[in-house]
C-alpha cells in the first residue's frame, strides 16, 4: 500500500466482511475491449463523484528467484510519471482536481484507484491510461522508492510487534509456491533490482489483457464508453502473462515452531490451516466455520479463550483470500503471564467440538442474519463497490457475484460446516507457531 | 563583537527566498496527441450537503437527525459529552467504565448482550463518553431498545470488572511497546503539561489503583441527559426518530454536572528537545509539537485546516514531497492541527530511518519556517482548496460523516449554515489569510521536538534545542537521569564576570580597547553571506550583511538615534529597534555587567557540548538572557537570548588573541533560522581607524 498501511488483520477481516451479500442489488455493465481490457460500470447518480479503478493481475507471487516483492515495488514505481507526465506529478493531477488516490498489492494482484469528483472522469482515465501505457521509470525515481519501500519495509514490518506474522506462516506452510516469500520482498533483493529487471516486468504483466477497469459512480454510460475506447482502445494488446504453475505439496505433517518477535509485548498462538483457493466451493463453509469461531463477542472463541477462560486478549480467524490455495488464519494474543499451551489446547477442543457437533440452529441462524446484515449494508461507497467488482472479476471470473454470492453462503448447510471442519481443520494440515515476546536464546 | 545582531527580517526573507520547490519544471511535449495533456475537467458539480434536523426532550438530550433512505440501514450515537476533567491517582478510570458499560445490565449478562447484537448480525460498541450502534432497517426498533437499556440500566459486576482491568493492563502493555504510541502518549505529556486533563496517562499504576467505585462515580457523575446528544442516521423518518428517542431515552433523569477550570497549556520558551529512547528500534518516531489555540468552527479553524493541508496531508503536502519524494528518509511525513474548544495542538511526524534522524528534524524545521514566514504558492492555494471541495463531495455519501457536521452544528453552537456555507469560505481565502494563521499556529522557534528511537541518536539531536540539551523521557513522559548540578557555593556572580575578564585578557587590555571591526562570513545554502561590523566608544554601531552582492541589512547607531535598512528599504524606527541597536553598541557588554550586577543572577552548573559551563542569568529589556561559561577556562561559551520573538542560542569557539584581548572567531547561531548558521570571523581589528560615514544615521 502506498500510503498509510492498515493493519494486516483489519485488511483480511474487512475482506470477510465484505463479500457475503443478499439482496445486493448492483447494477454494472460488463464488457472487454478488443484488446483484452475488462471493463465493468456502475452507474449512481447520488453523489457527484466517481472512483476509477484498475486492478492488475500480478502480486506478491509474480516474482522469482532473486526478485521478491517486485510486484509491490512497482506499485512505488507507477507513480514516477509517465511520457506525458512528469516525475512526481501523478499525485498532483489527482490532488489539484480534489480528488484522492492510492494504491495495494497483494499476494495476487495490484490495485490502483482515484475517487475524484465526477466532472475529473476524464481525468482518472488518462492517467490510468498513461500507466498502463507508457510509464516512465527514471534511475532517480527508483533509488527514492527503493528507500521508500525500505522504510515501509521497517515501519510494517521490521519495527512493529507481530509484523512479521504473515510472512511467517507462509514461510512455514509453503516450500515451492511463491507465497512462501514475503509481499513486501527480502531487502536484499530491494536492493539488487536491475533496470532491465523493470523493464521486463512491465511489458509481461502491464498490459490491458492482464487487467480490469472497474468504475463507479455519477457516470452516463454512453460516454463513459467512448472515453474508455478512446484512452484504452488503441493499446496494444499484450502476449499472455506467465501463471505461477507450482502445485504446492500437501504438508508432510504439522509444521510447529517458536518465533521470537523482540517488539512484541505478549505471547500469542498463531496458526495456518492449509485451505483451497478462493474460488473452491468449500470456500462459503469454510468461511461460515470462521464465522462460528471469530464474528462477534458471542462467537466461540472470543466467549471461550477471552472471555470465560482469560487465556487471551483478542482471537480472531479468517478464511484463505488467495487465488491459489492458501492458509486459514486462526490467531490468539495471549493476556500477560498466559502460556500458550492452555491456549492451544483450548482452541484444538473448540475445533473438535465442530467437527463432531453439529452447530445448534439458533447459532446457525445467527450466521445467515450476520450473512444477510453484511450484505445490505457493505456497499455504502462507490470505491467499495468499483473494488468488489473488480475483485469478483479477477478471482472468480463474474462480477455478478457481488449480487449473487450470498445465495452460496446461503446453501451451506450445517453438516457442510462440519464437513469442512473435518477436512481441512486437521493437525497435520496446519502450521502452529508460538509467538514469543524477546530474542532468541543463545544455545 | 562578543554579540553579534543579525536581523531577523533579514534572514528570515532569506530563508523564504533560499528554499526553492525542488520540483524540475515539467518539459513540454512536442505531441500534439489527446494524450499528451490532461483532458480539462467537465462543468463542477454541484455539491449539496445534506440537511439535519434536531430535537431537544424535556431531559435536555438533544437529538440529531440525518435521514437517507439510500440503504435499509440505521446507526445511532450517543455521544456524552464528559467535561475534560483530571482522573488523578485513578488516571484511566473514565476508559475502564467505557469498557464496562457493554457488560451489564440489570436483567442481561454480556453473554446475553452479545448474543442479542450479534444475532440479528448487528455491532454496538460503547466508550468514556458514549455508544454507537448499527444495524438493518428492520431491526431499528430492537436495536434503539438495546442500546438504551446498556446506557441507562448499566450494572458494574466485580467479576467483568476483573476481566476488563486486566484486558486493560494488557493493552496498555501493548501500548508501551509500540512507538508510534509512546511517541503520542510522551506529545500529550509535554505539550499539555501532566496537570492538563489532556496530558494526563493511564500508567501501571494508576490502573492498578482503579477500583469498581471509581467507575460508578464516573458513570454517575458524567452520564446524563442534559449534556448528552443523540445522533440518528439513516432509514428513519423524523416521526420514527422522535419516538425512539422519547420511548427509549425519554425516562433519563437529568443532573448537574460541575465543570473545572483548566489552566491552559502554554508553548514552550525556544526549542526543547525531548527523546525516549527505544532499545532496538529500526526507525526514530518524531513528533514536532505544540500547543495552539484553534477553535472549532471559526474561519481560523477553516484556514488551519487549509495549511496543514498545503505542509502535511497527501502527496502533495511539502513534508510528503519533501521528506518522502525528494529525500526517501520516510515512509510518510504528515502534519495535523487539532482544533478544540478547551486547546487545540499542531505536530507534525514522521518515522525514519536511525540514521537520518537528525536530517529529518532538519528538513521539518525548515519547512515549518517555511509555511510560517512566507506566502503560500498561488498553485498550492488552488489545489488545497480544490482538495477541501474534493473531500467535501466524498463525504456526502457518507450519512455519518455529514452527522458529525451536524452534531458539531449543534454542540458548538455554530450558525447553522457553517457547513453548508463552508465551501464558499475555503474559496474566499487569500494568501494573506493563510499567512497569518500559520504565524499563529506553527512557531518551530517554540516548540517541543519528541523523538523515540535508539538512544545513540539522541546527542545529535541536541543541535536542534535552545539550550543545545536533549531532554530524556521514559514512555509515561517522566524525566529520566536528569542530571541535577548545583552550581560550586564557592562561586558568585561577580566572581564569574571577574574571572572572564581575566580570562580575555585582562581588565587594562579591555580598558585599552576604544574601537572594533570586524567582518564575519557564513554558508546558507550554498551562498556565501558577509557581515562587517564595526563599533566605536560604546555608543557606535553599524553592521552591513551581504549576499550575492547585494545589502540585505544595514544597522546603524549613534549616540541615541537608529537606522535600519532592509534590502534597500528603510525599516521605520521603533523604540525596540534602537534598544537593541544601543545594545550592540557596547563593546565588551559581559564586562559592563559588572557595573550592573543587581540584574545578574548565578543560576547553576550546565553540560554545554561535553564541557562545563557556570551558567549566569541577566534581566534585559526583552527578558532574561543566559551566559554559559566554561568553568575551566572562564570564557563565554553560550549565549542565549530573546530577539524579536525568538530564542537565539550563539555558541562562541576558537578563541584568538586581538591586541591583547580574546576574541571569539567562531559563532554559531541557532533558533533563528531553522538550521545552525556558523559564523566565522575572517579578520578583526582594535583600535583601527574607522571610517566615520558607517556610522552615520541621517
Amino acid at each position: 500500500m502506498l500510503t498509510k498501511r492498515i493493519s494486516t488483520m483489519l485488511i483480511l477481516s474487512t475482506m470477510v466482511l465484505g463479500l457475503s451479500a443478499q439482496k445486493t442489488n448492483i447494477e454494472f455493465t460488463r464488457y472487454t475491449l478488443d484488446n483484452g481490457l475488462k471493463v465493468i460500470l456502475h452507474q449512481d447518480n447520488t453523489t457527484p463523484i466517481v472512483a476509477v479503478s484498475i486492478m492488475y493481475e500480478v502480486g506478491g507471487k509474480d516474482s522469482y528467484e532473486g526478485r521478491t516483492g517486485f510486484a509491490h515495488f512497482f506499485e512505488h514505481l507507477l507513480f514516477e510519471g509517465s511520457e506525458n507526465i512528469g516525475r512526481g506529478q501523478f499525485a498532483k493531477y489527482v490532488e489539484d482536481a480534489g480528488g484522492v488516490l492510492n494504491a495495494n498489492t497483494s499476494q495476487d494482484r495490484t490495485y490502483y484507484y482515484e475517487i475524484l469528483p465526477s466532472n475529473q472522469l476524464e481525468l482518472g482515465l488518462w492517467l490510468e491510461s498513461e500507466r498502463l501505457l507508457h510509464a516512465k521509470v527514471e534511475q532517480e525515481g527508483v533509488d527514492t522508492q527503493r528507500e521508500v519501500v525500505k522504510e515501509e519495509r521497517r515501519q510494517s514490518y521490521d519495527n512493529r510487534p507481530y509484523g512479521q506474522l504473515l510472512y511467517e506462516l507462509f514461510r512455514h506452510g509453503f516450500s515451492q509456491h511463491p507465497y512462501k516469500d514475503p509481499n513486501i520482498g527480502y531487502m536484499e533483493d530491494l536492493n539488487s533490482a536491475e533496470a532491465e529487471d523493470y523493464v521486463k516486468f512491465y511489458k509481461t504483466y502491464y498490459v490491458p489483457n492482464n487487467a480490469v477497469l472497474s468504475i463507479a459512480g455519477d457516470i452516463e454510460l454512453a460516454s463513459t464508453k467512448r472515453l474508455i475506447e478512446k484512452y484504452f482502445g488503441d493499446i496494444p494488446r499484450g502476449a499472455e502473462p506467465p501463471r505461477v504453475k507450482v502445485v504446492e505439496p500437501k504438508l508432510a505433517g504439522e509444521v510447529r515452531d517458536t518465533i521470537y518477535d523482540a517488539k512484541a509485548p505478549l505471547p500469542a498462538l498463531v496458526m495456518g490451516y492449509r485451505t483451497p483457493e478462493r474460488n473452491h466451493p468449500d470456500y462459503y463453509a469454510i468461511s461460515m466455520f470462521n464465522q462460528v469461531l471469530s464474528q462477534g463477542q458471542s462467537s466461540r472463541l472470543n466467549k471461550v479463550l477471552v472471555d470465560e477462560k482469560q487465556l487471551a486478549v483478542q482471537a480472531g480467524t479468517f478464511p484463505s483470500f488467495t487465488q491459489d490455495p492458501g492458509l486459514a488464519i486462526a490467531f490468539a494474543i495471549l493476556k500477560p503471564g498466559a502460556e500458550v499451551l492452555p491456549a492451544e489446547e483450548a482452541f484444538n477442543a473448540e475445533v473438535e467440538k465442530l467437527q463432531t457437533e453439529l452447530i445448534s440452529e439458533q447459532e446457525f441462524q445467527k450466521l445467515r442474519n450476520q450473512v444477510e446484515a453484511d450484505a445490505i449494508s457493505g456497499y455504502g461507497s462507490m470505491a467499495g463497490i468499483a473494488e468488489s467488482l473488480a475483485n469478483y472479476e479477477m478471482y472468480q471470473g463474474d462480477a455478478n457475484l457481488i449480487n449473487t454470492e450470498t445465495e452460496r453462503y446461503l446453501a451451506v448447510t450445517r453438516e457442510d460446516i462440519r464437513r469442512v471442519a473435518q477436512t481441512y481443520y486437521r493437525p497435520e494440515n496446519r502450521v502452529t507457531l508460538y509467538w514469543l515476546p524477546g530474542e532468541k536464546p543463545s544455545k | 563583537m562578543q554579540r553579534i545582531f543579525l536581523s531577523l527580517f533579514a534572514l528570515l526573507l532569506l530563508a523564504a527566498c533560499s528554499a526553492p520547490k525542488t520540483s524540475a519544471p515539467t518539459t513540454a511535449m512536442t505531441n500534439d496527441n489527446f494524450r499528451a495533456k490532461a483532458p480539462a475537467p467537465g462543468p463542477a458539480p454541484e455539491i449539496q450537503l445534506g440537511d439535519f434536523q434536531d430535537f431537544k426532550l424535556d431531559n435536555g438530550l438533544q437529538v440529531v437527525l440525518v435521514e437517507n433512505h439510500k440503504l435499509p440501514r440505521v446507526s445511532y450515537q450517543l455521544f456524552v459529552d464528559v467535561p475534560p476533567h483530571l482522573e488523578g491517582e485513578y488516571a484511566g478510570a473514565g476508559d475502564l467504565m467505557g469498557q464496562m458499560l457493554r457488560r451489564a445490565t440489570s436483567t442481561m449478562s454480556k453473554e446475553e448482550i452479545d448474543e442479542s447484537v450479534d444475532f440479528i448480525g448487528a455491532s454496538l460498541s460503547t466508550s468514556s463518553s458514549g455508544a454507537f450502534a448499527a444495524t438493518i432497517s428492520k431491526y431499528k426498533e430492537q436495536m434503539a431498545e438495546l442500546m438504551a437499556k446498556v446506557v441507562l440500566d448499566a450494572k458494574f459486576p466485580q467479576s467483568e470488572f476483573e476481566k476488563v482491568k486486566s484486558d486493560a493492563a494488557a493493552g496498555l502493555k501493548s501500548e508501551l511497546s509500540d512507538p508510534d504510541a509512546i511517541a503520542s502518549r510522551v506529545r500529550r505529556v509535554l505539550v499539555y503539561g501532566p496537570d492538563h486533563p489532556f496530558g494526563e496517562l493511564t500508567t501501571e499504576e494508576s490502573l492498578a489503583n482503579i477500583d469498581l467505585a471509581a467507575i460508578e462515580k464516573y458513570y454517575q457523575t458524567y452520564f446524563v441527559p442534559n449534556r448528552s446528544y443523540l445522533v440518528l442516521v439513516g432509514d428513519l423518518t423524523r416521526a420514527e426518530a422522535e419516538n425512539l428517542a422519547r420511548k427509549h431515552f425519554g425516562a433519563w433523569q437529568r443532573k448537574e454536572v460541575s465543570t473545572p477550570a483548566l489552566t491552559t497549556p502554554e508553548r514552550p520558551t525556544g526549542v526543547v528537545v525531548n527523546f525516549v529512547p527505544r532499545a532496538g528500534s529500526v526507525q526514530s518516531n518524531i513528533i514536532i509539537s505544540h500547543p495552539a489555540r484553534v477553535e472549532p468552527g471559526t474561519k481560523e479553524a477553516i484556514r488551519a485546516g487549509i495549511v496543514n493541508s498545503i505542509l502535511g496531508s497527501g502527496f502533495n503536502g511539502r513534508l510528503f514531497q519533501n521528506l518522502r519524494e525528494d529525500k526517501g528518509y520516510t515512509y510518510g511525513a504528515y502534519s495535523n492541527i487539532a482544533n478544540s474548544e478547551v486547546i487545540g495542538s499542531f505536530q507534525a511526524n514522521a518515522n525514519v530511518r536511525n540514521e537520518v534522524t537528525d536530517s529529518a528534524v532538519t528538513q521539518f524545521m525548515i519547512e515549518l519556517a517555511e509555511i510560517s514566514s512566507a506566502p503560500v504558492t498561488d498553485d498550492e492555494l488552488k489545489r488545497a482548496k480544490s482538495q477541501l471541495a474534493g473531500s467535501f463531495g466524498r463525504a456526502l455519501e457518507s450519512p455519518e460523516r455529514i452527522a458529525s457536521y451536524a452534531l458539531n452544528t449543534v454542540r458548538y453552537g455554530l450558525d447553522r449554515d457553517f457547513y453548508p456555507t463552508y465551501l464558499k469560505k475555503v474559496e474566499a481565502t487569500s494568501q494573506n489569510d493563510l499567512l497569518e494563521v500559520a504565524r499563529d499556529i506553527i512557531t518551530p522557534q517554540n516548540t517541543h521536538i519528541i523523538v523515540v528511537g535508539e538512544k545513540s541518536v539522541a546527542e545529535k539531536l541536541a543541535q536542534f534545542a535552545t539550550n543545545g540539551k536533549v531532554n530524556y523521557y521514559d514512555e509515561n513522559g517522566r524525566p529520566m537521569n536528569m542530571e541535577e548540578m548545583a552550581a560550586p557555593s564557592d562561586l558568585t556572580a561577580k566572581g564569574v564576570l571577574e574571572g572572564y575578564v581575566r580570562a580575555i585578557g585582562g581588565k587594562e587590555a579591555v580598558a585599552a580597547v576604544k574601537s572594533m571591526s570586524s567582518t564575519m562570513e557564513a554558508s546558507v545554502q550554498g551562498q556565501t553571506i558577509t557581515q562587517t561590523i564595526a563599533k566605536e566608544g560604546g555608543d557606535k554601531f553599524s553592521s552591513q550583511t551581504v549576499m550575492m552582492g547585494m545589502v540585505m541589512a544595514d544597522q546603524r547607531y549613534n549616540a541615541g538615534t537608529a537606522k535600519m535598512t532592509q534590502q534597500g528599504q528603510a525599516v521605520p524606527a521603533s523604540p525596540e529597534i534602537t534598544a537593541a541597536l544601543a545594545q550592540q553598541s557596547a563593546l565588551f557588554p559581559e564586562v559592563d555587567l559588572l557595573n550592573d550586577l543587581e540584574k545578574v543572577s548565578l543560576e547553576g552548573v550546565e553540560t554545554v557540548n561535553g564541557k562545563k559551563a557556570v551558567v549566569l542569568a541577566v534581566q534585559g529589556p526583552s527578558g532574561t538572557a543566559r551566559h554559559y561559561f566554561d568553568q575551566e577556562t572562564m570564557l563565554q561559551i553560550r549565549q542565549v537570548s530573546t530577539q524579536g520573538g525568538q530564542t537565539v542560542t550563539i555558541d562562541m569557539g576558537d578563541y584568538r588573541e586581538v591586541e591583547g584581548v580574546k576574541i571569539p572567531h567562531l559563532l554559531t547561531i541557532s533558533g533563528m533560522l531553522p538550521f545552525p548558521l556558523e559564523m566565522k570571523v575572517k579578520e578583526a581589528k582594535m583600535n583601527a581607524d574607522l571610517d566615520q560615514s558607517l556610522f552615520t544615521v541621517d
